[in-house]
């Protein structure tokens, strides 16, 4: 196991790879202070630029992306208010209001050891962990396969909050395009319509291009103006009392930093979720909960320290099992499959110094992006003021060029394209586009895997339940159903209770500057 | 005349997705039993669930019902200040600029798309137009073809009338 640490972190350390490295947090930190485009839409952008690279060096430039990008996030939502994605919400909850007491540099300090400190316990956690999942490869087999897709399709309707429905649509319309291509276990061509480049089944990078990266910038040349509406003046100082801070208040940090790596491990179970979940225990266990919202550093160690400890154990479900744990890792799973690895827990037996490697980039990302956006955090915010007429066109036409040199195929383009409509369409009529990427990614293997199940056992569903694994994930699926009205009734008890704010839901918070992409 | 668009454009999201289910699921039962056992289920389900949907949109007592129950974030007018010209522009770009990726290639479709939509959708002067055009197209060109060795798409046009190899 060492030996695999020790090789995966040499095979990072070359000056190539820490360029890319370097490279992956730069873009992570701009891409950060945009409102909507964050990790996912950041990760298919880069997606086929990786084409050709070395897979380390693909590794060494998602994984600074993924580690950089909720920093460059939390600035913008302590500094203007205006959260780069979901999980950085409940960032600007303390954040901003710390900010207009001038003490936006403390926030911005613990905001970054908070950082720092998650993602190193969430790397801790995976390189624990993974080591184990080898035991996986012979208790898994195409039944669990199917279970654990089952579920992670059911937490599908947990991610977009208060749209159960339109998310088990969407989920609906994901697995309706899962079942394109021809099925090597049932035999025959499915909704093909005489084309070869359906024979595979629909590409996965393609739409995922179009209906983030694309679709997010048609929203924004559509609103008009800059990201930012308003050009706000900054103060950024007291920096080194809130790295300091956080080391204070270790056990919120530590707390955080647990939560996010529990959540992690979760498929489905988003950044949004963990920061939210943090923030709430951490109000609610406080001394002095009356703080919160009101600027109290805590809620920002709690928040940031869960989100970036999630990135690292989302590796977990997404590495050792194919069942991505979050929406970037969706898309991460298709620079995994560009460079012809197969998720899952074969992959950990082939592929373990390239495994390793990531782990390291996600670590040391976390670090550099730190440092970085503390030194950065003033310029980085005027990103937010780029006018969108000009932003939007260039970010559309490298996407396309992008979606183009996934394969080489002219079709790629007209599919990004058809998604971006799509994903606009979503994004314009409340359709949570997460849900449909999730179920497209899942609803491959839940297919494969239930015929596969269903050859084992001659038709009988006997073999879902008389395997031990899959005992327990019937048991996990039957929590996973009856979850939501347990959180819905601890909701209401909460929103009856003495909550310092409503934390219902994420468009509330602020100025509502920006629209909040459900990526 | 206001309301029935209004309504219209409400319901329109989820009856064409229905339509679209329904062509789906008509498609799969052309197949044989085992193949299409999956899509027939999936299908189905998305049909009811659509159903429910539409139902929720209705202004009666079961679909402010069904709404508090399963969508209660939703939030039909979320776009209310959308600008109806704007969107159309840039919907209709993009279909010019993928007709433009497939007719004139990638770096020809980059250029020009970049250089007309700042010029012509973001007001800006000719020279900031052809600046960013330039600009964007040569960073395509560096980074694909120079960097990561992808040969970029020559377009249909230059394949066929000018006889340039893909």
């Amino acid at each position: 196991v060492f030996e695999g640490w020790l090789h995966g972190f040499q095979s990072l350390s070359s000056p190539h790879e820490l360029l890319f490295l370097g490279l992956g947090v730069t873009v992570g930190l701009f891409v950060g202070v945009l409102p909507g485009l964050g990790g996912v839409a950041t990760l298919a952008l880069i997606t086929p630029l990786t084409y050709g690279m070395s897979t380390v060096s693909s590794f060494a430039l998602a994984g600074g992306v993924m580690g950089a990008v909720p920093m460059g996030g939390a600035i913008t939502a302590i500094l203007l208010n205006t959260p780069g994605h979901g999980a950085n919400v409940v960032t600007c909850l303390d954040g901003y209001p710390l900010a207009t007491q001038g003490k936006a540099g403390l926030a911005i300090g613990a905001a970054a050891s908070s950082n720092a400190i998650g993602g190193l316990i969430g790397a801790i956690t995976v390189l624990a962990v993974l080591p184990l999942a080898n035991v996986l490869v012979f208790a898994v087999g195409p039944p669990e396969f199917f279970l654990l897709a089952l579920l992670g399709l059911l937490l599908v309707a947990t991610i977009s909050r208060g749209r159960l429905l339109r998310s088990v649509i969407s989920a609906g319309f994901g697995l309706m395009l899962a079942t394109v291509g021809y099925s090597s276990v049932t035999g025959g061509a499915r909704f093909t319509f005489g084309s070869d480049y359906l024979w595979n089944g629909i590409p996965i990078t393609p739409p995922l291009i179009g209906m983030f990266a694309v679709a997010e910038m048609l929203n924004l040349m559509i609103k008009g103006g800059s990201v930012l509406n308003t050009q706000t003046s900054v103060k950024v100082t007291n920096v080194t009392s809130g790295l300091v801070e956080s080391f204070r208040h270790w056990g919120t940090l530590l707390q955080g930093s647990l939560i996010g790596t529990f959540l992690g491990c979760i498929p489905g179970c988003g950044a949004a979720v963990s920061s939210f979940l943090s923030y709430s225990i951490t109000a609610r266990f406080s001394k002095d909960p009356e703080s919160f919202g009101k600027g109290n550093i805590k809620g920002i160690i709690a928040t940031e320290a869960a989100v970036n400890a999630k990135d690292g154990s989302t590796l977990i479900p997404t590495l050792a099992l194919g069942v991505p744990g979050s929406a970037e890792m969706a898309v991460f799973m298709g620079i995994l499959i560009l460079h012809g690895m197969q998720p899952g827990p074969f992959m950990l037996i082939g592929h373990q110094t390239e495994i390793y490697s990531l782990i390291w980039a996600i670590t040391a990302s976390c670090f550099v992006a730190s440092a970085i956006g503390l030194l950065l955090a003033r310029p980085l915010s005027k990103v937010t003021a780029i006018d969108s007429q000009l932003l939007a066109p260039i970010v559309i036409v490298i996407a396309f060029a992008g979606s183009y040199a996934v394969d080489r195929e002219v079709d790629n383009i007209i599919i990004t394209a058809v998604f971006a409509l799509f994903g606009y369409m979503s994004i314009r009529f409340d359709f949570p586009r997460i849900a449909m990427v999730m179920a497209m990614v899942l609803g491959g293997i839940a297919l494969r895997s239930y015929e596969q199940s269903m050859m084992i056992s001659n038709g009988s569903w006997s073999i879902f339940v008389t395997r031990p694994v899959c005992m327990v994930l019937v048991f996990c699926i039957i929590v996973g159903l009856l979850a939501p009205i347990l959180l819905r009734r601890s909701g209401l008890r909460l929103a009856r209770g003495d909550a310092a704010r409503p934390l219902s839901r994420p468009e509330e918070v602020g100025d509502a500057k920006v629209k909040l992409s459900d990526g | 005349m206001a309301k029935l668009r209004s309504d219209l454009i409400r319901y329109l999201p989820s009856v064409g997705a229905f339509l679209i289910t329904a062509a789906y699921l008509a498609t799969a039962y052309t197949y044989k039993p085992a193949p299409r056992a999956m899509p027939v289920l999936i299908g189905w389900s998305v049909l009811v669930l659509l159903g429910l949907d539409i139902l929720s949109l209705s202004p009666t007592v079961m679909g402010r019902q069904l709404t508090a129950w399963l969508n209660p974030a939703r939030n039909d007018q979320r776009r209310a200040g959308l600008v109806p010209h704007r969107q159309w522009i840039a919907l209709g770009s993009l279909g010019a600029l993928t007709l433009g990726f497939v007719l004139l290639g990638v770096l020809v479709a980059c250029g020009l798309y970049v250089f007309l939509m700042a010029a012509l959708f973001g007001r800006r002067s000719l020279l900031t137009a052809l600046i960013a055009a330039a600009a964007v197209t040569c960073f395509v060109w560096l980074m694909f073809v120079q960097f990561l060795h992808v040969e970029l798409y020559p377009g249909l046009l230059f394949v066929h009338v000018f006889h340039i190899s893909e």
